[in-house]
């Protein structure tokens, strides 16, 4: 039984501590299993740990292990795996780029800073059954940061005797459901069933391979032929025939991926909420997700995607009720405040955004939307790394688009981009004391429901301000065979291979 | 002939140095790095980053030490394809592009030739309008649109032939390829041919042939020579255009050749793999263009003559 899976691209490096993009996060799900796993719906369930203990405020952590979790070789995965890897992982010269993800661990930051020896990590192995992890402070999203790639396992001895060249088929040594048997770049990647793995009875699956499809179209067309079972976008200039004749195919779900545009609000107009806001307000968001995105997208008036386990519904804008003349002339009277409009300066926005046919449909759309206030609106296209540059450099600009993903399903996840010290991630360069403050007492916070509300009140204290102008929810986009069984649909658009089967 | 071969030998070296060095310093004044993504890194992350790669470095000191890795035959590390050295992409990469390009010049010089011998035969008659037609549709389509056509087509309606894929170079998977990347060389050979084949035919050696008696079949195969030059000057641009056309035809096709290297590679400003692609590019063109004058050397003495010191 094999299952052929369509990507959108190849992995960029089969190393959990190199390893940056989704694709490369689906692949290493199936090849490692950290403490906890995902199911089938995209709820956490005990991987390598069977249990866990929180004390100490929610700050240190003690995990019990399976004993019959086993590596690839056959060797036992034990809790110095874990702490090797980990250590590994904020060793600056291992050059892990998504390193940052777990700095919540106890003296991470510094020692990837190079300020403090690994030793340091707040990682312990207790034997070969208990893993103690103490944090820097206390974070109800830990254990779902667990599921990350970055907090996979490693196997020492390989790495040791491979270096670098440990991730290649013949000597890369795994502990999840499957294990690398092939890899040729731009063609496919090809899993085995690791008979070593302690549910193996219940994997299905002998086999699967990932087949790199980056022209969505011909990948649409082997997807109708058969010769893929499962392919994980559609061209949306196709969308109409893909609703009509793969309907039962077809599967759109809401995803944890928030589309925005993002206002320098260092500099003059946009320094002002009122015209951010102004701007803000007349988007038809529904008219461009339903013409624009082909319904594959979701109007958004949150900055926090609907769905995330515990935080329930997002806060919202106030004027979401609102009729588009309300709305409209709320609009006018805020710019007028702001010193623009009929009789004033012509407000004169650019819009950045990397070039891509959505992407310009959507800003033209926007532009389009924004005549009613008089204002001026220009495009700029850049190709997608030049963008990012732009964004990372950070020269002034008026508006660019932008985009989130959670790495973990908390709200922290995405309000966290507004952070005055989030140098990095926060394009708006947004800074506010009492958001600051609202986000600092939610970490400090252990009670969920008391931290819940705070990061509510800080997500309505954003929209109020408006840095960030959301547009959109992403909606994941699949193609999945009716022969494929036990594929569900869930937010984080997981599907690990071990609860799949194929009907003949 | 072997003075020749050398002399043009000699002369390419210079010309792949100046190639490899605009390279260099033009794809360092394209904005952004190969670290740049939607998810941007934490400045410290991406500075050590940029020291493991040596980016941190002058560019001149980088292009040294790349110069002094090529002079070892080695293209560096992949920063896309992170666990792979360019070496060794192109090591799998490489053959397959090489195997499709070939067949789809051995088909346009074979399938073209037979099309332009039998439009020749008769002046205005069906089979010239026939090549006349299938030529134009062959140039006007674009490989974007034939490659779709017939994977609808001949994939997925009929099911004859597998949609994409490579399948390890099973010949099934190469027949779409192949003649996509052939049809529009097959077109252009095609109209040379048959536009060199009535120019020779009027000669007054092929009169004098005629007047013997010679039946017409064995004329038009002795015209064939001396109506191939124009169809190998053509060769050398054919054989770019294959090289470029690979592109669209391997991503559409979702073939493992060198032709996603091209456009990945440079829009992820992954530096090593693009200068690698330049170098194989640019030897493959020079190659090409020597063949071409080889080839043409031998089929016309002229060429031989004209190109010796006087």
């Amino acid at each position: 039984m094999v299952w052929h899976r369509g990507e959108l691209g190849d992995p960029g490096s089969l190393d959990p501590h190199k390893a940056t993009t989704l694709i490369e996060s689906n692949i290493l799900a199936e090849l490692f299993e950290g403490l906890v796993s995902h199911n089938a719906r995209g709820e956490i369930v005990p991987g390598v740990a069977t249990s866990w203990t929180v004390e100490a405020g929610g700050v240190v952590y003690h995990f019990q292990f399976r004993d019959d979790a086993k590596w690839s070789n056959g060797d036992k995965v034990v809790p110095a795996d874990f702490v090797y890897a980990f250590r590994r992982l904020m060793a600056p010269e291992t050059g892990a780029p998504y390193a940052n993800i777990l700095y919540t661990l106890k003296n991470a930051e510094k020692i990837n800073k190079g300020e403090l020896p690994v030793e340091a990590l707040g990682v312990r192995a207790i034997g070969d059954t208990c893993l103690e992890i103490t944090l820097e402070h206390p974070a109800p999203y830990f254990i779902a940061q667990l599921a990350h790639m970055t907090a996979k396992p490693l196997h020492e001895r390989s790495i040791k005797e491979y270096g670098s060249d440990f991730v290649r088929s013949a000597h890369i040594v795994t502990n999840g459901p499957f294990m690398l048997k092939d890899f040729t770049p731009n063609d496919r990647l090809v899993l085995d069933k690791n008979p070593y793995y302690y549910d193996a009875a219940q994997v299905a699956l002998d086999s699967e391979i990932f087949y790199s499809l980056e022209d969505r179209s011909a990948a649409l067309r082997r997807f109708m032929a058969g010769e893929i079972q499962s392919y994980n976008d559609v061209p949306l200039d196709q969308i109409t025939f893909v609703r009509s004749h793969l309907a039962e195919a077809f599967k759109v779900t809401p995803s944890l991926g928030s589309y925005f545009y993002a206002f320098d609000t260092r500099h003059k107009p946009f320094d002002d909420r009122k015209v951010r806001r102004a701007l803000s307000m007349v988007i038809d968001r529904e008219f461009l997700a339903e013409r624009i995105w082909g319904t594959t997208m979701d109007a958004s008036y949150s900055f926090v995607p609907p769905a995330i386990t515990g935080y329930e519904t997002p806060s919202m804008v106030k004027w979401k009720d609102m009729n588009p003349y309300e709305r409209e002339d709320e609009a006018k009277r805020l710019l007028a405040e702001a010193g623009f409009g009929p009789g004033k300066e012509t407000l004169e926005v650019e819009i950045r955004f990397n070039n891509s046919e959505n992407h310009r449909a959507t800003a033209v759309a926007v532009a389009d939307m924004w005549r009613v206030l008089g204002v001026d609106t220009r495009l700029l296209a850049t190709d997608a790394t030049s963008h990012y540059a732009f964004l990372r450099e950070r020269p002034p600009f008026d508006v660019a688009r932008s985009g989130w993903f959670a790495d973990y399903p908390d709200a922290q996840n995405f309000l966290f981009l507004a952070e005055s010290d989030n140098k990095g991630l926060n394009v708006t360069s947004f800074s506010n004391m009492t958001y600051d403050g609202l986000m600092d007492d939610a970490q400090s916070e252990s009670v969920p429901k008391r931290r819940s509300a705070i990061l509510h009140r800080a997500e309505a204290l954003l929209l109020e301000e408006q840095p960030y102008l959301v547009l959109l929810t992403y909606r994941s986009r699949n193609l999945v065979s009716p022969k494929l069984k036990g594929w569900e649909a869930n937010v984080l658009d997981n599907h690990p291979g071990r609860y799949i089967s194929i009907a003949p | 002939m072997l003075r020749y071969f050398l002399s043009r030998l000699v002369t390419a070296v210079p010309t792949l140095f100046v190639i490899i060095t605009l390279a260099f310093f033009l794809l360092r004044l394209a904005p952004g790095g190969p670290f740049d993504s939607e998810r941007a890194l934490d400045p410290e992350i991406a500075a050590n980053l940029r020291r493991i790669y040596r980016l941190d470095l002058p560019l001149v000191q980088q292009f040294w030490l790349y110069l002094q890795s090529l002079a070892h035959g080695d293209l560096g590390p992949s920063l896309h394809w992170r666990d792979f050295t360019v070496n060794e992409l192109f090591a799998k990469a490489l053959p397959i592009s090489v195997k499709l390009g070939t067949l789809a010049m051995l088909v346009a010089i074979i399938v073209g030739t037979a099309l332009g011998l039998a439009g020749s035969l008769r002046d205005n008659g069906l089979g010239a309008h026939f090549v006349d037609g299938a030529a134009l549709v062959g140039i006007v389509l674009p490989v974007f649109v034939v490659a779709p056509l017939l994977q609808l087509g001949l994939g997925l309606s009929l099911h004859i032939l597998p949609v994409g894929g490579w399948n390890d170079g099973a010949w099934q998977n190469m027949i779409l390829p192949v003649f996509t990347l052939a049809l529009p060389q097959i077109a252009v050979v095609a109209r040379l041919m048959q536009a060199a084949l009535r120019d020779v035919l009027t000669k007054p050696h092929i009169r004098t042939l005629r007047a013997f008696g010679m039946p017409g079949w064995f004329i038009h195969v002795h015209a064939l020579r001396a109506a191939f030059p124009p169809v190998v000057s053509y060769l050398g641009l054919a054989a770019a255009n294959v090289l470029t056309g690979s592109v669209i035809v391997e991503t559409i096709f979702g073939i493992p050749g060198m032709g996603r290297y091209f456009v990945d590679g440079a829009l992820g400003r992954d530096y090593t793999l693009v200068m690698g692609t330049v170098i194989v590019v640019a030897v493959a063109v020079v190659l090409f263009n020597l063949g071409v004058d080889l080839l043409l050397a031998w089929l016309d003495p002229r060429v031989r003559v004209e190109s010796r010191p006087q």
